[in-house]
């Protein structure tokens, strides 16, 4: 126990004192993630509620992919972006590879189902009424469907940080396709990774308390919405 | 003219509806009357657009937007009752400033500023059908517009569906005081003759 209080304490100091190399990290996995679950959420949203609402032919085909997509390890999902992005892969000539812009392909493909999946499963539970009533008053299937999110407002923000909470501690995808380069592609669970293959607990807790700190932020963030909702 | 010819709604093994023949002309006040689980709700999604035949065919129903459904839990989105009205309106690109007149015509202008969580179910109603008046259809379909309402304000209801120039059909399980020309009786999914 007095080996995990005196990391705590020296992983405090080292969050304290500003270390460069680990501040850059946060910078990375925040731009990272942000971008990504922005970029998933704009197409996974509508598309997910879109066959929660209207139940177009296949839809249960797809949620089903959906769900695969959801429990593919990261690992995997970064090994697909490898091939794709390495130089013999299909998108080789855009020489990504090793770069912020993999990260974010790789931990979009990561979001897109999760927030997809949650935005079906909300839209489907709604009372058939919701998206009934700006059909019928002439708002159109688009609009309708708007109008229907808007009623689960607090769910999907609710999907959004569940999405950036998974993005944000992904390892796989940006140890395999970001390279963990120092000050370049190294984000905060890579940063763990290393620090704990050197033997540096301290080093490799740092990273940790402000991974924790950003969830505690984001989940302070979703109790609040709830609360906002429920009054 | 609306026309529905040998006509079957499914849903799985289970027959909503049944319709041999049913026309309904241009202006005409039609009750549909039947007990609860009769079909009474699936004609009107039906006559609405909401809701596809399993068979047969529906001709003459005008698009949404010109062919409206007030359903018999009618849902408000977050807001005022006069703003739900002003939402119906863009959504058909109409001017919003004329939401707050609808709710007077169907005696719910007291409710103009109240948000729509706190309504009571008569009152919701009357809102959800002043929304529906406000965008102009020509059909309007209405799914038990009485029920949980009070005498003063079935009464004024009854007055703004008089003044409805389309066409107008009205569900329920009892017609009392419905301003309707003739009465659709459904039983058990099927029209009677």
């Amino acid at each position: 126990m007095e080996f995990l209080a005196e990391g705590v304490r020296e992983a405090v100091r080292l969050v304290l004192a500003g270390d460069a190399t680990t501040f850059h990290a946060v910078y990375v996995s925040l731009l990272c993630t942000v971008t990504s679950v922005t970029a998933a959420a704009l197409i996974a949203v509508p598309y997910g509620a879109w066959l929660g609402l209207y139940r177009p032919r296949g839809a249960q085909a797809q949620v089903f992919l959906l769900r695969v997509g959801m429990s593919i390890p990261t690992v995997i999902v970064g090994l697909l972006v490898f091939a794709l992005l390495s130089r013999r892969g299909l998108l080789g000539s855009l020489d990504m590879l090793y770069t912020k812009g993999a990260i974010v392909i790789g931990t979009t493909l990561l979001a897109f189902p999760l927030l997809a999946t949650l935005a079906h499963g909300a839209a489907a539970g709604l009372a058939p009424e919701v998206v009934e009533t700006p059909l019928t008053l002439g708002a159109g299937r688009f609009r309708s469907m708007l109008a229907a999110l808007g009623e689960v407002r607090v769910a999907m923000a609710a999907a959004y940080l569940a999405a950036f909470g998974r993005c944000l501690t992904e390892l796989g995808i940006s140890v395999t396709v970001g390279g963990n380069l120092v000050r370049r592609t190294r984000t905060l669970p890579s940063t763990i990774q290393l620090e704990l293959s050197r033997g540096d607990f301290a080093a490799a807790l740092a990273p940790g308390l402000i991974l924790v700190l950003l969830a505690c932020g984001a989940a302070a963030l979703t109790h609040r919405l709830s609360r906002e909702a429920r009054s | 003219m609306i026309r529905i010819r040998d006509l079957s709604v499914r849903f799985g093994e289970v027959e909503a509806l049944r319709v041999a023949a049913l026309e309904i002309a241009s202006g005409e006040r039609v009750g549909v009357r039947g007990p609860n689980g009769s079909g009474k709700t699936t004609l009107l999604r039906l006559l609405a657009g909401l809701l596809q035949p399993t068979s047969g065919s529906v001709e003459g129903r005008p698009p949404p937007g010109r062919g409206v459904l007030v359903h018999q839990r009618p849902h408000l989105y977050r807001g005022t009752a006069e703003e739900n009205i002003a939402q119906a309106l863009a959504w058909q690109r109409r001017p919003r400033r004329a939401a707050a007149q609808w709710l007077d015509r169907v005696g719910a202008g007291h409710l103009r500023d109240r948000t729509a969580s706190v309504l009571s179910g008569g009152e919701r109603r009357r809102v959800a059908i002043a929304r529906a008046l406000a965008v102009g259809p020509d059909c309007l379909y209405l799914d038990e517009p009485f029920a949980a309402l009070d005498e003063a304000g079935a009464r004024s209801l009854i007055e703004a569906l008089r003044a409805f120039p389309g066409t107008l059909v009205v569900a329920a399980p009892t017609l009392e005081g419905a301003p309707i020309d003739r009465i659709v009786d459904l039983h058990r999914a099927r029209i009677q003759a």
